[in-house]
């Protein structure tokens, strides 16, 4: 991010730095054309500069375009707009650009041809003649000078000529006189200037005098000034002598020489300025035209960098709605100028930002809620109370396994599906949909009811209590529970009290009873006569015999109401089931007794003496069931039963006999309960008995091809024991 | 329509790229000032232990110089001579450079042709441009170098070429010769061998 900042602002410096080292060279290119001298040498590198940024500009504009004509095709989100502002923007810097140019250029070449006009052309000139003409009749005058001095001269000898000459030189006011003879010679000289050298002027003059006419010319000084040089053959020479040229130079009055000076140099620039007049438009209007250029290029570069900066967060805001549109609430859009842009880019950001949270938030509510699910499903999974709720239509939204195993019906497997339909696959549901339906076609929420279920193995007695839902209109939950178990355990108590009374009340008495009567028949029976004798010894007998019985009967009661002294150890089952059925099968009843014995069931921590009474009683129920049959068949099979948490070994025994009678078939384990003419109707009250000492469970019910079942479960061990208690409980 | 847009794109950048080129190629052919001043002779003559330099340039004017001339613009007409030693293997070292400069004006006033030469500091005066012209190109003893500042065993070669020099004109003209030429005059380099 530092890093980012750093070069943003390296780039940011360079741009600056380059823009006003080109925008010094742009001005320096326009100084030029008005102070060469000064700039000259930087000239060529301005141009330089001038040009780089021009190709750089060009580079420029031609990479936006490129970029912009390819988002363009590609779609990429701005593109559109971008373009449009691009071309706004250029059009609205280049029209007004272009008209400024076109009018500045229409003053530009107006004003330099104000600069001229015929009336100043013609006065300079004139002015010009008029010191041309003022020098001339200098001229003149001192041709004149010149010739009488020739004739003064002409006459004299050579040693006379420089004497003669100075003195002529100082009254005529001459510069210098010099006499030149043929071949340019230099015969005398005299001059107030020291070092004066007058041959490189003599042939021009020379050439001219020779052929007979007066030589007169005005000439500009390096120093300043002008001089009038004037020549004329010397007069008066001797017949056959060598011609001569007499050369005298004049000084110009400096008065008139300075008003020359200024006439000329008037002229000269005016001369030179006319003659620059179209190289100057020329130079104006190109740097005006570079500068114009500069300009236009600078200006469509700036649209680009405007629009791309200006729209800089549509993409990106784009880009943002995409990803929030897939759930990605993470995406931040980079901070903006605090423009509308920026507020929407902020408001974006806080848009985001505020739904990640909620949705965190969503997040750990749902999984509190899961958890707190989970939870009480767990709960309700341990709990032996039913549990289903229910929405108006009776729908099933929850149910527990105790639901499930108390109506008999794998509930997990219709959630979502009316309890009416299950009801028609599910005889038990009907019955449960006959209570509840009732009570919510009334529209009654708040109720409990004790029903009784009617199954094959028998009936079952459930107390009911519906609540309504809160949040969910017209939902119910309904709470069951199976107290048949409770119902028979109270049942079991007031027998076991029953017969411990009776077994205490009467069992006194009996021995007296028996003792009385044996002594009379024997006090009695030898002194009475045969016939009376005969009816006191059946008398007496029946009464002993009756005193027995009923010892037997209360010895039934004694074993059904003794506290549990279990001798637990760990046994083979199956080796128990052998046993007893040997039992059996040596004693030839004519039933055949079939076994199906699981090998693989480990040992059982169980009472062995409990466990062969308890096969004794029901194989014994079973013999007597099938007495008088002829194919009577009796199964005994043991199986290992694999619970998620437990452990617990099955025992099935089946005959093939008239079975259980419907109507009591729930009430076969309850004490004098038998449809045997004979026996107590304790035994199988008894086994059901042990077998819940031992913390297992007992099934009664018809087979389906007739015949009885009775089944079975015992723990392993005490922590199958301990994890089979709830749902025996329930049972 | 946008495909349309594009390929009016391309051929307007295509347009600017031709007519760029065909400035590049005006601006690189726009030297005008080829064969005006010719070198016709030139020798180098040893007298007392120094170097002289005797030759003759043919000056003309183009007419842009010309009518810059009679509108009152100074031109100043520049020998540039430089002395070089030769060597094989290497790019040759420069002994000596001079240059002698002088300045051609019409005077108005006078209607003559003034040449000053700036080494000198004389000033002559000449009826026709001809004449001043033919004075310029007149080079006489010219001294060149010190026998003494050369090394008899290596080869040397003078180089001499006469040029337009434009440093001192007005601004507007330079910048139109920056541009266009038509006051840049130069002869080529004349070379010739000097053994010491």
């Amino acid at each position: 991010m530092a890093s980012q900042t750093l070069r943003r602002l390296a780039f940011r410096s360079l741009l600056i730095a380059g823009a006003l080292l080109w925008g010094t060279s742009l001005y320096l290119l326009a100084e030029t054309t008005q102070n060469w001298a000064q700039f000259s040498r930087t000239h060529e590198a301005m141009l330089l500069i001038n040009g780089m940024g021009v190709l750089l500009l060009l580079v420029l504009i031609g990479g936006n375009l490129f970029r912009l004509v390819s988002d363009y095709r590609q779609l990429v989100p701005g593109s559109r707009l971008r373009a449009r502002m691009v071309t706004m923007f250029s059009a609205l810097a280049i029209v007004p650009l272009l008209v400024v140019f076109y009018f500045a250029v229409q003053f530009l070449n107006k004003g330099i041809d104000s600069w001229f006009n015929v009336e100043v052309d013609r006065g300079l000139s004139q002015a010009l003649e008029l010191s041309r003409t003022a020098l001339e009749l200098r001229k003149r005058e001192y041709v004149e000078r010149t010739s009488t001095m020739s004739a003064a001269l002409g006459r004299l000898s050579d040693p006379e000529l420089v004497r003669e000459m100075s003195l002529l030189r100082r009254e005529n006011d001459a510069l210098e006189i010099t006499i030149a003879g043929s071949n340019s010679r230099i015969i005398a000289t005299s001059s107030e200037r020291p070092g004066f050298e007058p041959a490189r002027r003599v042939g021009e003059i020379m050439f001219q005098t020779r052929q007979g006419r007066d030589y007169v010319r005005l000439e500009a000084l390096v120093e300043g000034g002008y001089v009038i040089i004037t020549a004329t053959p010397l007069l008066n020479r001797l017949p056959g002598s060598e011609p001569r040229v007499l050369i005298v130079e004049y000084l110009v009055p400096q008065r008139l020489s300075r008003l020359a000076d200024g006439v000329l140099l008037a002229y000269d620039k005016y001369g030179e300025l006319k003659y620059l007049r179209e190289p100057l438009k020329t130079s104006f209007t190109l740097t005006l035209t570079l500068v114009v250029f500069l300009a236009l290029l600078l200006a469509v570069n700036g649209a680009f960098f405007v629009a791309r900066v200006l729209l800089k967060p549509i993409p990106d805001l784009v880009a943002g709605t995409r990803a929030v549109a897939k759930g990605d609430f993470d995406m931040r859009l980079p901070q903006q100028p605090r423009d509308e842009l920026g507020f929407l880019v902020d408001s974006f950001n806080d848009m985001t930002r505020r739904l990640a949270r909620t949705r965190e938030e969503s997040i750990h509510h749902q999984q509190q809620v899961e958890a707190e699910r989970s939870r009480l499903a767990i709960i309700l999974a341990r709990l032996s109370t039913g549990v289903i709720s229910m929405d108006p239509g009776m729908v099933v939204r929850t149910a527990n396994q105790a639901a499930s195993a108390i109506l008999d019906v794998p509930l997990e497997k219709w959630m979502g599906h009316a309890l009416p339909t299950i009801a028609k696959e599910y005889p038990l549901v009907q019955q449960f949909v006959d209570v509840v339906e009732p009570q919510l076609r009334k529209g009654k929420t708040e109720w409990r009811e004790q029903i009784v279920l009617r199954s094959e193995t028998g009936n079952r007695v459930l107390i009911f209590a519906c609540s309504a839902l809160t949040g969910e209109q017209g939902s119910v939950v309904v709470v069951f529970d199976e107290i048949t178990a409770l119902l028979q355990g109270q049942r079991d108590a007031a027998w076991g009290e029953v017969a411990r009374r009776l077994a205490h009340e009467i069992k006194n008495p009996l021995t007296p009873i028996q003792l009385a009567a044996e002594r009379l028949r024997r006090k009695y029976l030898g002194s009475m006569s045969e016939e009376e004798g005969e009816v006191l010894d059946r008398s007496t007998h029946i009464i002993v015999q009756q005193v027995e019985a009923m010892k037997d009967m209360v010895d039934a009661f004694r074993d059904y109401a003794r506290a549990p002294d279990l001798e637990i150890a760990r046994l083979d089952i199956n080796e128990i089931v052998l046993e007893v059925g040997d039992l059996y099968r040596a004693r030839d009843f004519g039933i055949k007794l079939n076994l199906n014995l699981d090998r693989e069931i480990p040992p059982v921590e169980a009472d062995s003496g409990r466990l062969r009474q308890v096969l004794h009683n029901l194989i014994r129920n079973s013999v007597e069931a099938l007495a008088g049959s002829e194919d009577g068949e009796i199964y005994i099979a043991t199986s290992l039963r694999k619970d998620e948490s437990y452990g617990a070994v099955e025992l099935t025994i089946e005959d093939n006999g008239p079975g259980f009678d419907m109507d009591s078939v729930d009430q076969v384990f309850d004490p004098y309960v038998t449809s045997k003419p004979k026996g107590t109707g304790l035994g199988l009250a008894i086994v059901k008995k042990l077998i819940e000492e031992h913390g297992g469970s007992i099934d009664a019910r018809n087979r389906e091809n007739g015949g009885a079942r009775i089944t079975i479960v015992l723990p392993l061990n005490e922590a199958s024991r301990n994890a089979m208690m709830p749902r025996l409980v329930r049972r | 329509m946008y495909m349309q847009g594009v390929r009016g794109l391309r051929k307007t950048a295509g347009r600017c790229f031709a007519l760029c080129l065909l400035l590049f190629c005006a601006l690189a052919v726009a030297d005008s000032g080829e064969g005006l001043f010719e070198i016709r002779s030139v020798y180098t003559e040893f007298r007392d232990g120094v170097y002289y330099l005797n030759g003759r340039v043919s000056y003309s004017l183009s007419d842009p110089a010309r009518e810059a001339l009679h509108s009152g613009v100074p031109l100043q007409l520049q020998l540039e001579i430089s002395l070089n030693q030769k060597r094989r293997w290497w790019l040759d070292a420069e002994v000596a450079t001079l240059h002698q400069t002088s300045q051609l004006q019409f005077h108005a006033l006078t209607q003559r042709y003034l040449v000053t030469n700036f080494n000198s500091g004389e000033q002559f005066s000449y009826y026709t441009l001809a004449d001043a012209l033919e004075e310029i190109g007149h080079i006489n003893q010219l001294p060149l170098i010190d026998e003494s500042l050369l090394d008899p065993d290596e080869p040397y070669e003078v180089s001499l070429r006469s040029v337009l020099e434009l440093r001192d004109l007005p601004n507007a003209i330079r910048w139109m010769t920056f541009w266009w030429g038509d006051l840049r005059t130069a002869s080529d380099w004349y070379r010739w061998p000097l053994k010491p």
